[in-house]
């Protein structure tokens, strides 16, 4: 038997079943074939169009790069809203809950299902802009825009395009009700657009500098790098959660997901922490590379704050699955608790995550002694944001253990804190506003207290207060963690193997 | 294999789809799974399958659980449930070729694969036909091809023989004894009771939710009884003339729980042992009746499900 007739046999064996099958479907769909005929067509117009009744294309010296741009609008567009659209629909289609498909029952795993998605998607988009892509190359020779450029800006299309795929994945595969998964949908829909218009207008001024110039000097490479970096590790989690999505709940689908966002934080604030240090100048004013440990600062805490409100979600009693995987020594029993699927665990996890980005920010920015002022001010900012969003989850927690005596779901706690934290930002607000309706104001630290975003709102209108703002949420925080004790210590004394584990109650599921 | 479930419970808000569910059964048997419409048969099935969580208890293949584990039960289960195959753009042979890979199935083993699957139900000269172009007996077939690709030992077959041709039924009741014959475990649900009761080892009667009785079909019809816990006989009567008095007669008499016309003669479920079906026909003799026949004739599946169950729906 040939070499290549084995190697072709291997590779037939390892590609991923999901993505045969959307393929050989897509092939003979229909569907597809027309409306790549029909984009062909439009590519074909808008270049003869353009050649045929633009005058000024013979004397112009930007006439490539306009007619690259009129195609690159039309293909950015065409994938960006069918190509995530197509997977999403797909998915969710599949996945509904009373015609669930039988792919889901078979030995394939999560991950493959959602692998197979991804790089179908990704196959579709390539099929689109290899359709496109001779008419765009040719846009070179009108001048105006050259080669790198080209394919910077496809790259970057595609990256796109890819993110709306993870971000349309995701919806998809999240076990939620209709109306829900619509309003995500339309959320997506929204960021498409701003992404849209971003790669748009970031292509048009790519097109303007052009890349080729560029392309040697790493002022130019770090933040594309970066950017994209961020993109594909933000695209790599949400693919991420959509495999835990459609794991089995008895499964430990926190565990690769933290292993993972904690590999990413290392890796991204590593990056922008060894960026920072190699400023030339210590003490000036924020120049792009501060920024970059900044906004990683910031996106992580945002995103740290929301994982708050998942962890406290999470389970509070341990199935017997998960209980075999218990380490039996006691040292290393806290790196499971602290990685595995479990409330307790999610938020000390979520905590320590917080912890770290604040104190790489610190030992980031703090050899730059003109910095500090700013630096200790968005700390706190920072500590006041999670420490009410804390206090806000434990609440819920409290609520759910003795008012509801654990009865309910988990998924209580979530939305126990997100209703008492709207209730908590608005109420004081509506009430100044209605007592005082002349002399409240927006800024006003009284009505704050309760608001999560209070410290951010008093930093935007540079209004005083923010320090005593941390320190309530601090504290409250502290109050509720200390009434949480009790619920605490259970899981701690929950955490042991199926063996030993005296409570051998099973979850009940709702 | 040994399948038990155990105190299976699935809620959806306040319906009670399955409550409570206790049964088992294993390898080489087929088992009926038996009730009215909404008796939670289908539930109880997609849970087996690994497709949807009981809200509590469990159910084991080996005492592997599918609910904590079912990654490691879904490669021995096969499962053809009661809608049909819908998935567009795809051919028969693509379609075995997508599950078998999704089971695992490398090169030799999988063409193996699908050519057993294709042979065993009859479609290796439809592989090439798109699924969307079948007709409905041919799409329970693929389901069932589905079901079998990947060798599973135990299969869940949820209605496989509805709106099939009589020929295709009876195709299909060979089929699943050959299946049985192979040391398959099989757990059928269907309301063609005659049918199960040729093929079934075994029953699980449902209604409303809840496990009416279950166990070896021998054994039921040993101990039968009626829905209030009393025994039962089915006695089969024969009148010179019109049967309508003796029928008349039947519903008056204490003791008779139905009387249902079979051909020439009315059955009648009687409440008690061979003691009560002596005093039934001494009375219908004193009561001037010329009886031709009188036989006590075996309960049935279907007498059983009439028996036991009150056409609750929820």
């Amino acid at each position: 038997m040939s070499v290549v007739g084995n190697a072709a046999r291997f590779l037939d064996d390892r590609v991923n079943p999901v993505l045969v099958k959307e393929l050989r479907q897509a092939v003979q769909s229909n569907f597809v074939t027309v409306l790549l005929l029909v984009y062909l067509l439009i590519e074909i117009l808008a270049m003869m169009l353009a050649v045929l009744f633009d005058h000024s294309l013979t004397s112009s010296l930007h006439a490539g790069g306009d007619v690259f741009m009129t195609m690159d609008t039309i293909l950015l567009s065409t994938c960006l809203l069918f190509v995530p659209t197509y997977a999403g629909i797909r998915l969710a289609a599949e996945r509904a809950d009373q015609n669930v498909d039988l792919m889901f029952i078979t030995t394939i795993t999560p991950g493959a299902v959602i692998w197979g998605k991804a790089f179908t998607a990704l196959a579709i988009t390539l099929l689109i802009v290899c359709v496109c892509a001779p008419f765009m190359m040719m846009t070179y020779l009108l001048r105006g825009i050259d080669l790198p450029t080209i394919c910077f800006v496809l790259a970057m299309d595609l990256v796109v395009v890819g993110a709306g795929v993870a971000g349309a994945l995701f919806i998809a595969a999240m076990p939620i009700r209709w109306p829900i998964r619509l309003l995500l949908a339309l959320a997506l829909l929204v960021g498409m657009v701003t992404a849209f218009s971003l790669a748009i207008s970031g292509a048009g001024n790519l097109i303007l500098w052009g890349v080729g110039s560029r392309m040697a000097s790493w002022n130019f490479w770090i933040p594309t790098l970066m950017f994209f970096g961020f993109i594909l590790a933000a695209c790599g989690l949400l693919l991420l959660l959509a495999c835990a999505a459609l794991a089995p709940q008895a499964s430990d689908r926190a565990r690769p997901v933290r292993l993972y966002v904690t590999l990413a934080w290392a890796l991204t604030g590593a990056a922008c922490v060894v960026l920072a240090q190699a400023h030339s100048t210590p003490g000036e004013s924020l120049d792009w590379r501060w920024s970059f440990l900044q906004e990683w600062a910031n996106g992580t805490i945002g995103l740290l704050a929301i994982g708050l409100v998942i962890a406290g979600c999470e389970r509070d009693v341990w199935g017997v699955r998960l209980r075999r995987t218990v380490p039996r020594s006691p040292v290393l029993r806290p790196f499971w608790l602290v990685f595995s699927s479990g409330a307790l665990g999610g938020l000390l996890w979520t905590g320590l995550m917080i912890a770290g980005t604040l104190a790489t920010l610190w030992f980031g920015m703090h050899p730059h002694r003109k910095l500090m002022p700013h630096l200790i001010r968005q700390i706190q900012i920072d500590t006041g944001l999670v420490c009410t969003v804390l206090a806000y989850v434990l609440v819920g927690t409290l609520l759910r253990d003795h008012v509801f005596r654990r009865k309910a779901n988990t998924m209580l706690v979530g939305a126990l804190a997100m209703l008492l934290m709207a209730a908590g930002s608005l109420i004081p607000m509506l009430t100044a506003a209605f007592q005082n309706p002349d002399s409240w104001g927006i800024t006003d630290t009284r009505w704050l207290f309760l608001n999560p975003m209070a410290g951010i709102a008093l930093e935007t209108h540079r209004h005083g207060g923010a320090e005593v703002y941390s320190m309530v949420a601090f504290i409250w925080c502290g109050i509720m963690v200390l009434l949480n004790l009790p619920w605490a210590l259970r899981q701690w004394r929950a955490c042991r193997p199926a063996a030993e584990n005296v409570l051998l109650e099973s979850p009940r599921r709702i | 294999m040994h399948i038990e479930i155990t105190h299976l419970s699935r809620y959806f808000g306040s319906t009670h789809a399955v409550d409570d569910v206790t049964f088992s059964f294993n390898s080489g048997d087929i088992f009926g799974l038996v009730g009215p419409n909404g008796a939670g048969k289908t539930t109880t099935m997609r849970i087996l399958a690994t497709l949807d969580e009981p809200t509590t208890g469990d159910a084991f293949l080996d005492g592997v659980s599918v609910v904590q584990e079912p990654e490691r039960v879904r490669g021995q289960i096969g499962f053809m449930p009661d809608s049909l195959p819908t998935h567009r753009d795809v051919s028969v042979h693509d379609y075995l070729d997508f599950f078998a890979r999704a089971y695992g199935l490398r090169q030799r083993q999988r063409r193996e694969a699908i050519a057993r699957a294709e042979d065993f139900t009859n479609l290796a000269g439809l592989r090439h036909k798109m699924l969307r172009a079948l007709s409905k007996g041919m799409k329970q077939r693929v389901s069932l091809a589905r079901a079998l690709v990947h060798d599973p030992a135990l299969l869940i077959l949820d209605e496989p023989a509805a709106g099939l041709d009589p020929r295709a039924r009876i195709e299909l009741r060979e089929l699943l004894k050959a299946l049985a014959e192979k040391g398959k475990a099989m757990l059928i649900s269907s309301h063609i009771l005659t049918e199960l009761s040729q093929m079934c080892v075994g029953a699980a009667i449902m209604e409303r939710g809840r496990l009416v009785k279950a166990g070896r079909l021998d054994e039921l019809y040993r101990l039968h009884e009626s829905a209030d816990g009393k025994s039962l006989r089915v006695v089969a009567i024969r009148v010179a003339g019109d049967s309508q008095k003796l029928r008349q007669m039947l519903a008056e008499m204490p003791g008779v729980m139905a009387v249902i016309p079979a051909g020439d003669f009315l059955q009648a479920r009687v409440q008690g042992d061979e003691k009560a079906c002596g005093e039934l026909l001494a009375e219908l003799l004193k009561r001037g009746l010329q009886i031709l026949e009188f036989k006590q004739v075996n309960v049935g599946l279907e007498d059983l499900f009439m028996s036991l169950t009150k056409g609750d729906v929820q």
